[in-house]
């Protein structure tokens, strides 16, 4: 598999604070990675390392291939365009001012994308309205349309959808997924807002205290939330056995619980345990979404 | 660098201070010349009063212009976030503080050569009397003063790598003026001092102290020029450094 973004063992520290410890990513071509993390995980700060913004403290990361050691870093970025917590663009000056100033900052010869960019984005209608008096939503997407000047093939937005009303934040949704599937724009997404981040991703890294605590794809978080029977039993090996025999999907979580998705009939269930000399201990019904998920794997517990 | 350059040059030219700091500019070379007339109306020591007029705007009103400039166009880059951009599409930090010190170089220069040319033709249109006036000196002395300008654009660089917030504008202007201080201090004890003489050399205050005129023939202008230089090479290797591994948001 290709991969647009690897880290490896990233850290970064502020003095004694350890924003991230020892990241390891790895966002491939093509996708649309959903970078979940409470505030103060380590979304922005590993955005921001990314971007040059900052330097790593140790580890390192590459893009498209290319180490962050390595002086040809400068040439990959100019592939991918971020939008790092608020857009960056100069208020005073118009939709299309901004997009020229990008185009010059690129040294591109001449502004003929301007104006497909612009209708890209659902903002070539603004004309000499400045960027000050666009709404948040607009905001956002004359910040997706500078990130993407240069023909960018990366995209990093970093909560991309705080603050957006349910318009902006739909207008935004089918902006990332036209890119996507029209451009093969990879994307990622740091974002807390888990139902609308569960729109978009077919990749997710789950970071937590500075750590990835996990990466899975979309596929396997489906399956990991689908409604499910937990079943609490003497001998697994027993119950994969029955169940196999009766075709039925499962998952064994640990040595004595299994999740069967399905509703079998539990009489029958328990009579063909017994023949195994397998007891059924206790069986609950079970359903969780990305959030659950997010909180089963992180912890709920309130931090400082 | 030349896509930094060719990128904000033409917002510096469409922002309104680059304008309003020319008028101003404008008005008060005018100015520097017509309050002198109100006072005397002897031809003779219009240019050398005058001259005091001058000192006062490149000490006071030109650190307010040059580094007003940069700063608030610099510190904008910041606080819209356009400097994550340039980050983003592989220009060095270094190129950016080089790319800004090109450009507003230039627009110091701009307001300076527009100060001189106004001052001299209301000087002209007055009917100064330039008789006995060395030209060389008055020429070594504009380019002394110009040389200060720059020494303070490269200081506003260091303080905007420091803090790029719209403060520093005013950090920058109360620090320039700070150095009035150490001048009083070191002139309290004897004017003539190896401490006063070698202050007046690196601050303008002291350079334009006392009975400045444009035409006096400054004292080893090469050494003075040399301090100069040198205090604003190190204000922008310092810039450098710092800007280099500074963590931006």
């Amino acid at each position: 598999m290709d991969y647009v973004l690897k880290t490896n063992a990233l850290c970064k520290s502020y003095r004694k604070f350890h924003a991230l410890n020892g990241v390891t990513m790895n966002v491939p071509k093509g996708a649309i990675y959903g970078f979940v993390g409470r505030n103060g995980a380590g979304k922005t700060t590993l955005i921001r390392l990314v971007c040059g913004l900052q330097m790593p403290t140790s580890g390192s990361f590459e893009i498209y291939g290319v180490q962050n050691s390595d002086s040809k870093i400068a040439e990959s970025r100019r592939r991918m365009g971020a939008v790092v917590e608020t857009p960056s663009l100069f208020p005073e000056m118009t939709a299309e001012e901004n997009l020229r100033y990008q185009y010059r900052l690129l040294g591109i010869p001449n502004y003929d994308g301007i104006g497909e960019l612009l209708k890209l984005v659902g903002l070539d209608t603004t004309g000499s309205k400045k960027a000050k008096d666009f709404s948040l939503g607009m905001r956002q997407r004359l910040g997706i349309a500078i990130a993407l000047c240069g023909d960018q093939d990366f995209l990093i937005l970093d909560e991309p959808i705080n603050g957006l009303d349910p318009q902006g934040i739909i207008e935004v949704r089918e902006l990332i997924l036209k890119l996507n599937r029209e451009r093969k724009i990879t994307f990622i997404i740091s974002s807390h807002i888990l139902d609308e981040l569960s729109k978009l991703a077919t990749h997710y890294g789950f970071i937590d205290d500075g750590r990835i605590v996990r990466e899975m794809s979309a596929e396997e978080l489906e399956n990991a939330c689908r409604k499910s029977l937990r079943v609490t039993v003497t001998d697994t090996a027993a119950l994969a056995a029955v169940l196999d025999k009766r075709g039925i999907a499962y998952s064994i979580t640990d040595a004595a619980n299994a999740d069967i998705y399905a509703r079998p009939n539990i009489s029958e269930l328990v009579f063909a345990l017994a023949d195994h000399n397998c007891q059924l201990i206790s069986c609950s019904e079970r359903e969780e979404n990305l959030e659950g998920f997010f909180i089963s794997l992180v912890g709920g517990e309130a931090r400082e | 660098m030349s896509k930094l350059i060719y990128a904000d040059i033409p917002r510096v030219l469409k922002s309104k201070i680059l304008y309003l700091i020319l008028i101003l500019t404008a008005f008060i070379g005018v100015a520097s010349v017509t309050t002198v007339l109100l006072e005397s109306e002897d031809k003779a020591a219009l240019f050398p009063v005058a001259s005091n007029n001058f000192a006062m705007f490149m000490s006071v009103m030109m650190p307010v212009f040059s580094g007003g400039l940069s700063i608030m166009l610099i510190v904008a880059e910041f606080s819209g976030g356009i400097i994550r951009n340039k980050f983003i599409m592989g220009h060095s930090r270094t190129s950016i503080l080089m790319a800004w010190g090109v450009i507003y170089t230039f627009f110091t220069i701009l307001t300076f050569l527009l100060y001189v040319g106004v001052f001299f033709i209301a000087l002209l249109a007055a009917g100064a009397d330039f008789t006995g006036v060395d030209s060389g000196s008055v020429i070594v002395n504009l380019l002394i003063v110009l040389l200060f300008s720059l020494k303070f654009q490269m200081f506003s660089f260091l303080m905007i790598c420091i803090c790029p917030d719209a403060k520093t504008a005013v950090i920058c202007y109360l620090l320039n003026n700070i150095t009035l201080v150490p001048l009083m201090l070191a002139s309290l004890s004897d004017e003539n001092s190896k401490a006063m003489q070698f202050l007046s050399r690196i601050f303008i205050f002291g350079y334009t102290n006392g009975e400045y005129t444009l035409s006096t023939e400054p004292d080893k202008p090469w050494l003075t020029v040399l301090l100069i230089a040198l205090l604003a090479a190190v204000y922008m290797v310092l810039a450098v450094l710092y800007f280099n591994k500074k963590d931006l948001k």
